[in-house]
C-alpha cells in the first residue's frame, strides 16, 4: 500500500517534565537527546511541561533552567530538529521566543486551548518572520466539536502555522472521535495535520493509528510514554505499528527501541502508569498534567483525588488553571466536614 | 545603495512617464481616498505626489484612514506633503465626505486573510457596511464626477481549471457556509449595493476587481504564497509548497496596480467593471524558483508538504477590457516585479 510519509515528533523531554514534577536533569537531557538523534526522529521537543517560560511556583519550577535545557539538547542534535512548546501567556515573544531562536530552536509549536486559537497570532507571526518553523497546537480537543476545531485550525493556518497538531491533553478521546476530528482537519486544511495522544484510557496507540488512518501526517510519541498523567503514546510502539502498517518515516525502529530502553533507565522513578487517578482524569476530561498536583492537594486536604478530578471536570478547567486544584480540594474538604457533622 | 523611498519614486515616475496623458481629467481635482494608507492607498499617494511634483497636476487628496498619524510618522515623505489632507476615522461610521470632492476611490477594506479566520464578522462589517456608508456619503456630493469601488477578483467564485483567464462576465458558484467566505461575500454585497445606488441615484460609479499583486509596502507577514516565498528566502528557510506547485496565479506589480486604478478613475465608464491584474499565469513551483534565484545560496523548495489531496486552483484575469477601454498596459513584467520587490525588502 502506498502510504504517506509521517513526521515523528518526540516530546519526551517536554511532556515527560510533567511526569517528574519538572525535575528532568541535565544528564537525562544529554543522554536522551543523543539517543533521539541516533533514532532519527524528526523533532525532539524539550523544556518545561507547559512550555517556554512556564517554569514558576504556580505550575512548578524546572530543575534545569530553560536556556540550559535547550543548549544541552542543541549540542546533541544535528539531523533531528529541536522543538519547543509555546503557550501564549507563559511565553513572551521578546523574552522566551527570541531567546529560544538565539539558542537554535528550529520549531515552535504554539499552543492554545482548543477554542482560543486567536491567542496565537502574534507568536506564530513572530516565529515565521524570524525564519523559523511554526506549528499551531490545539489542546484539550475532547472539549469541542470537529467543526470548531476546523475553524480554530484555520485561524492558525491563516497566521502562518505550517502544521496543526490536535492534542488529546486529557486522554479522553476514543478512536472514533479522533477519526472524525483529524479527518475533518485533513480535508479542510492545506497544512499537515498531526495528533498527540495521552493514555489515560489506554487508547493512546489506537487513537494515534486512528489519526494516521484519517489523514494525519504528524504524530507525537514519547519514550515509554514518558509524559503527563498516564503518559503519551509510547514512541517505540507507535513506530513499530507504523512500520507494520506500511507508513514511511525517517526514524530507525531499532534505535527508537534503544531509546525506549534508555528511557527505562533514565526515568525509571517516574515512568507513567495507569492508575485510579489517571483513569479518572481521562473520564473527567481533565488535563493529564494535573495528576501530580491533584494527588498533592488531595493528600493535603484529606480528600479523594478522584473526587477532585471529577469536580475539576465539572468546572471544565484547562491547563494553566492549576491554582484551581487547591481551591477544589479545599472546597471538597469543607463539604466533607459539613456532611460528617452529626445531624442534630 | 538606493533608498527604499527612491526605489518607489523611480517606479512611480516610470509608470507615469508612459501614461500621464490618460490621467489628465484628474488635474486640478479633489480626490477622496478611503483606506488611503493601505498597500494600494500608499501607492496611489506615491503616484499622485509625482503627478503634482513633476506634472503640475495640482491634485488635492483627502486621505481617510483609521491610523493616519502612524502613517505620517512612518512615511514622512508622503505624510508631510501639503496636498495630502489626512482624515482619521472608521469607514463603518463615515457620515460625510469633504464637500468639494470631485473623485472618490473606495479602497477601505479588510483584506488580511488572518482576519477572515479570526474576526470574520468585522471583515463583513467593514467591507459591506463601510461600502454603504461611503456610497451614501458620495451620493450627497454636489461636484462628484466619479467613484471607483475597489472590489475583488474573488467575486467571481472559483475559476474553473479549464478556463485560461476569467473576464468580467464570468461567474461560478460560491459556498457561503464557512467563515472564510466572508471576504468574497462582503465584496459581492458591496458591488450589489453599488449597483443599487447607480440604479436609484445614477451615481457615476466604476467597479474594479483586483486580483493578486506584489511590490514594496506589501507586508511579508501576510500568508500569501508570494509573500511567504520572499520572506522565507530572506530568512534563509526552505520554500514550502503545500501541494505539487501546480496552483496557478498571476501577479501585477504595485505601481501598475495603482496606475490602473487611477486610469479607471479618469477613463472608466460609469456602470462598467474592470479586472485589474496580470494576465500572465504562473504556477507556484515556477514562482518559487524565480524568487529563489535571487538568493545565494538558493533556498530549497519543498513540495507536497501539506495534506495529501491538496486542491489545485487557478485565478488569472482577462484584462482585455481594461486595456481596450482604459488604455492601460502592464509595464512591469513578473521577473522585474519580483526583483524590484526583493530589492526593496532587502534595502535599508
Amino acid at each position: 500500500m502506498n502510504r504517506a510519509t509521517i513526521v515523528v515528533t518526540d516530546p519526551t523531554l517536554r511532556d515527560g517534565s510533567h511526569a517528574c514534577s519538572h525535575q528532568i536533569t541535565a544528564e537525562q537531557i544529554l543522554k536522551y537527546a543523543t539517543a533521539a538523534e541516533a533514532a532519527k526522529v524528526d523533532y525532539l521537543e524539550v523544556g518545561h511541561g507547559n512550555g517556554l517560560g512556564a517554569s514558576s511556583l504556580q505550575v512548578g519550577l524546572s530543575l534545569v533552567p530553560e536556556c540550559e535545557m535547550l543548549k544541552i539538547a542543541r549540542s546533541c542534535l544535528s539531523q533531528t530538529r529541536l522543538s519547543v512548546h509555546v503557550m501564549p501567556g507563559f511565553a513572551t515573544i521578546k523574552r522566551e521566543i527570541a531567546g529560544a531562536v538565539d539558542l537554535g530552536v528550529d520549531l515552535f509549536r504554539v499552543g492554545a486551548h482548543c477554542t482560543e486559537a486567536d491567542l496565537t497570532q502574534r507568536h506564530i507571526s513572530y516565529v515565521r518572520n524570524v525564519g523559523k518553523e511554526a506549528w499551531g497546537i490545539l489542546m484539550m480537543i475532547h472539549m469541542t466539536s470537529k467543526e470548531v476545531l476546523l475553524e480554530e485550525a484555520k485561524k492558525m493556518q491563516s497566521y502562518g502555522a505550517q502544521g496543526i497538531v490536535l492534542m488529546d491533553s486529557a486522554g479522553a478521546s476514543f478512536p472514533h472521535d479522533v477519526t472524525q476530528k483529524i479527518g475533518t482537519l485533513a480535508k479542510g486544511l492545506e497544512v499537515p495535520v498531526g495528533f498527540h495522544a495521552h493514555n489515560n484510557l489506554g487508547l493512546s496507540i489506537a487513537n494515534s493509528i486512528a489519526a494516521l488512518e484519517a489523514g494525519a501526517r504528524i504524530v507525537d510519541g514519547t519514550a515509554r510514554g514518558f509524559g503527563a498523567g498516564a503518559g503519551n503514546a509510547p514512541i517505540e510502539l507507535l513506530v513499530a505499528a507504523m512500520q507494520r502498517l506500511g507508513y514511511k518515516f525517517k526514524a530507525d525502529l531499532y534505535k527508537v527501541l534503544d531509546a525506549a530502553e534508555l528511557a527505562d533507565e533514565l526515568f525509571k522513578e517516574n515512568l507513567p502508569t495507569s492508575n485510579a487517578v489517571t483513569i479518572v482524569s481521562g473520564l473527567a476530561g481533565v488535563f493529564s498534567g494535573f495528576a501530580k498536583p491533584v494527588i498533592r492537594a488531595a493528600k493535603q486536604m484529606d480528600v479523594d483525588p478522584r473526587d477532585v478530578f471529577f469536580e475539576l471536570g465539572q468546572r471544565k478547567v484547562v491547563g494553566g488553571q492549576e491554582d484551581l486544584i487547591l481551591e477544589v480540594a479545599t472546597d471538597l474538604a469543607r463539604r466533607k466536614k459539613i456532611s460528617d457533622l452529626p445531624k442534630s | 545603495m538606493t533608498s527604499r523611498i527612491d526605489l518607489v519614486r523611480q517606479d512611480a515616475e516610470a509608470v507615469l512617464a508612459k501614461g500621464t496623458h490618460l490621467l489628465k481629467p484628474l488635474a486640478n481635482s479633489r480626490i477622496f481616498i478611503s483606506g488611503g494608507t493601505g498597500f494600494l492607498g500608499t501607492w496611489l499617494l506615491e503616484l499622485l505626489s509625482v503627478l503634482n511634483a513633476k506634472y503640475q497636476f495640482n491634485v488635492q487628496v483627502g486621505v481617510f484612514s483609521r491610523f493616519p498619524q502612524k502613517f505620517v510618522e512612518r512615511f514622512p515623505h508622503l505624510g508631510q506633503r501639503k496636498e495630502f489632507n489626512f482624515l482619521e476615522g472608521d469607514i463603518r461610521y463615515l457620515t460625510e465626505l469633504p464637500r468639494e470632492t470631485d473623485y472618490v476611490i473606495h479602497a477601505a477594506a479588510l483584506t488580511d486573510r488572518r482576519l477572515f479566520a479570526s474576526n470574520p464578522t468585522m471583515v463583513g462589517e467593514v467591507n459591506a457596511f463601510g461600502a454603504i456608508r461611503l456610497l451614501r456619503a458620495a451620493n450627497l456630493l454636489e461636484h462628484l464626477k466619479k467613484v471607483v469601488l475597489i472590489s475583488s477578483g474573488l467575486v467571481y467564485g472559483p475559476q474553473a481549471l479549464n478556463i485560461e483567464r476569467i473576464d468580467e462576465n464570468y461567474t461560478n458558484g460560491m459556498r457561503c457556509d464557512n467563515a472564510n467566505a466572508i471576504y468574497a461575500e462582503s465584496k459581492r454585497f458591496a458591488e450589489a449595493m453599488a449597483t443599487s445606488f447607480v440604479s436609484e441615484s445614477k451615481l457615476p460609479l466604476v467597479t474594479v476587481r483586483p486580483f493578486a499583486f506584489v511590490g514594496p509596502y506589501q507586508s511579508l507577514e501576510l500568508p500569501w504564497a508570494v509573500t511567504d516565498f520572499i520572506r522565507d528566502s530572506v530568512t534563509g528557510c526552505p520554500l514550502k509548497i503545500m501541494g505539487d506547485g501546480s496552483t496557478v496565479r498571476s501577479l501585477m506589480y504595485a505601481s501598475d496596480f495603482a496606475f490602473w486604478v487611477l486610469a479607471a478613475l479618469a477613463q472608466g465608464s460609469p456602470r462598467a467593471a474592470y479586472n485589474i491584474g496580470s494576465p500572465q499565469p504562473i504556477d507556484l513551483l515556477s514562482l518559487a524558483k524565480m524568487i529563489s534565484q535571487h538568493f545565494t545560496p538558493s533556498p530549497e523548495i519543498l513540495t507536497r508538504v501539506g495534506q495529501s489531496g491538496h486542491e489545485t486552483t487557478r485565478l488569472v484575469p482577462c484584462v482585455d477590457k481594461a486595456r481596450r477601454e482604459l488604455g492601460v498596459e502592464l509595464t512591469v513584467p513578473l521577473a522585474e516585479a519580483l526583483q524590484k520587490t526583493i530589492t526593496w525588502h532587502t534595502a535599508r
